[in-house]
């Protein structure tokens, strides 16, 4: 019953994105926009440190702004409609499996005209491509579960860049370090404790948003 | 009486930690030491400059050795003169010693007298063997001179007064440890206090549980942020900057961020219950990224804390039984002082409600 909801749901926001190209349309604009401007900037990265944080500081942003713009944007009179029929679980577990493809396809993006622009100085790329699988998964559990809390007080973007931002360093600060030893080239066994770290840390954010989700539901 | 006996424990606690934490002295040790290098079969006559000596007063015991790593008496003083309260001048004559694979050794100096028992201070001379390369290979060595007062192994006595320990690097900064300790002990203690009230408000939906969740969460952030200037105060004094780049230090910062955020989301909600729920829920967040930020990564990483990456824990490092001794009740008069904060605002609290 709960795979039917989500099955459900995940298609419906899938329908309704391909209808409007809202989100997707305005996304792509921001990442081609962004990566440019750093190109003018810095027209050529050569050093792995600046590659990284600059590649992972253009996808946070582009994230916060996905997510913000998947969960704000809907009208409380749909809302209501849809998430009546179905359990809070499947809702936010839906918004999650979304959530993820929209960022795994932003990222891929990115991460297309990056390379494009700036050059690409990635030396180990399967493991690099990996670890922003990984990222894209952390970034869509944690945001959409501080972008549901956000929706409820007001639906303040602002209020969501700053609960989340906090939230997200750990996360961050293991997936700069993952990705720029796939950049630097390094051997793979370096990277175990930071995969495991990765996936406990999207295994911890997934089980408090499936439990806490549904207090935030009740009553409307 | 039955009702605030534990503001009274608190009040004694705290006046016990703030006067024995800084009135009891610190304990004696070398600071300096002129000249710092001497050969074999030399005349040594050495400044030594000390802290927090009573040298005046146990003039006729004081007594100095040299020894090696292995707690071996390499010579004893052929005489002690007694400068000043906290200034010596030393006379050793440095003995033959066997050619070894380096040709020099660095010995520890070691002083003691009545009042202040033993201090030592570690690598205080180097002494190099070129003497001996001067010397005819046939030629007996010069015998050691006898020094009237040398035994055959060092005296090792406890001083007189109670004194907390002498740390290279801390001195007398080591009294922090009753300030900024227990504030992040009693940081702990209110934040665990905020989430089980966060809790409970999830299940009860009664709105005083709401109130002590808001209010241990206020004090919690109030108590870190004393903790880490406190923090910050002490690692200027020992690190050298008002800011290192610790995974503790960061993690903390980070904690206190996200805590404020937490006051920021709720003050963006009117409805009282609505805000209740959703201030609950994410303080069931908070705390799960605080105990991953002081106490998942910090033992997994490197870090300059004591108990934290590979750092022996605090209770080897630098606790003897003085310290402890105050530390105990510090922690006990903290956490009791954030707990009575806690309950005034409270109840304050619970009066502004009712009269609105």
């Amino acid at each position: 019953m709960l795979f039917k909801e989500i099955t459900f749901l995940v298609k419906k926001e899938i329908a309704l994105e391909i209808r409007q190209k809202y989100a997707f349309g305005g996304l792509l604009l921001y990442v081609i926009s962004t990566v440019f401007i750093c190109y003018l900037s810095f027209k050529r990265v050569v050093d792995p440190p600046t590659y990284v944080a600059l590649f992972w500081i253009i996808l946070l942003f582009a994230a916060v702004n996905a997510v913000a713009k998947s969960f704000l944007s809907e009208s409380r009179g749909l809302q209501l409609y849809f998430y009546s029929l179905a359990s809070a679980e499947a809702i936010i577990i839906s918004k999650i499996i979304y959530n993820l493809m929209l960022m795994l396809f932003l990222s891929l993006i990115t991460i297309f005209f990056y390379t494009l622009f700036l050059g690409s100085i990635i030396q180990d790329v399967p493991m690099f491509i990996l670890s922003i699988i990984l990222g894209s998964f952390g970034f869509s559990s944690v945001l959409s579960m501080v972008s549901a809390i956000a929706s409820k007080a007001n639906h303040n973007v602002t209020l969501m860049a700053i609960l989340s931002f906090p939230i997200l360093i750990p996360l961050l600060m293991t997936v700069v370090r993952f990705s720029k030893n796939a950049v630097d080239g390094l051997d793979r066994s370096v990277n175990y404790q930071y995969i495991v770290t990765l996936l406990a840390l999207n295994l911890v954010v997934i089980a408090l948003a499936i439990i806490l989700f549904p207090y935030l539901w009740r009553n409307e | 009486m039955k009702k605030y006996w534990w503001k009274i424990l608190c009040m004694i606690f705290m006046t016990y930690t703030v006067l024995m934490g800084l009135l009891i002295p610190l304990g004696s040790g070398i600071t300096s030491v002129s000249p710092g290098g001497a050969k074999v079969l030399d005349t040594l006559t050495m400044q030594v400059k000390c802290y927090n000596t009573h040298f005046e007063e146990a003039k006729n015991s004081a007594k100095a050795f040299l020894k090696n790593d292995e707690f071996k008496m390499i010579t004893c003083a052929n005489s002690v003169k007694v400068l000043d309260d906290e200034h010596l001048e030393l006379k050793f004559i440095i003995p033959y010693m066997p050619v070894k694979n380096d040709d020099f050794i660095l010995a520890d100096l070691v002083l003691n007298n009545d009042k202040d028992g033993n201090i030592m201070m570690d690598e205080a001379i180097r002494i190099d063997r070129i003497n001996m390369l001067n010397t005819a290979i046939n030629s007996t060595p010069a015998p050691s001179p006898k020094t009237s007062n040398c035994t055959d192994s060092i005296t090792v006595t406890k001083a007189t007064y109670i004194h907390f320990p002498y740390r290279s690097i801390l001195y007398e900064s080591i009294r922090n440890l009753y300030f900024h300790v227990p504030m992040w002990f009693t940081m702990m203690l209110i934040i665990s206090i905020s989430l089980i009230y966060s809790i409970k408000y999830l299940r009860s939906f009664d709105l005083n549980d709401d109130i002590i969740a808001v209010e241990a969460s206020k004090v919690g952030i109030f108590f870190g942020v004393l903790g880490l200037i406190t923090g910050s105060i002490w690692a200027r004094f020992t690190w050298g900057a008002w800011w290192v780049n610790d995974v503790k230090v960061n993690g903390a910062a980070v904690t206190l961020l996200i805590y404020f955020a937490y006051l920021i989301l709720r003050n963006s909600v009117d409805d009282a219950q609505k805000r209740a729920r959703i201030a609950a829920v994410y303080s069931i967040i908070a705390f799960t990224m605080l105990v991953l930020f002081l106490i998942i990564f910090p033992r997994m990483n490197d870090s300059l804390h004591p108990g934290n990456g590979g750092n022996p824990g605090f209770n080897k490092y630098d606790l003897d039984s003085t310290m402890r001794m105050v530390f105990y009740p510090a922690v006990i008069g903290w956490c009791l002082l954030g707990l009575w904060i806690l309950n005034i605002r409270i109840r304050m609290n619970k009066l502004m409600n009712k009269e609105i």
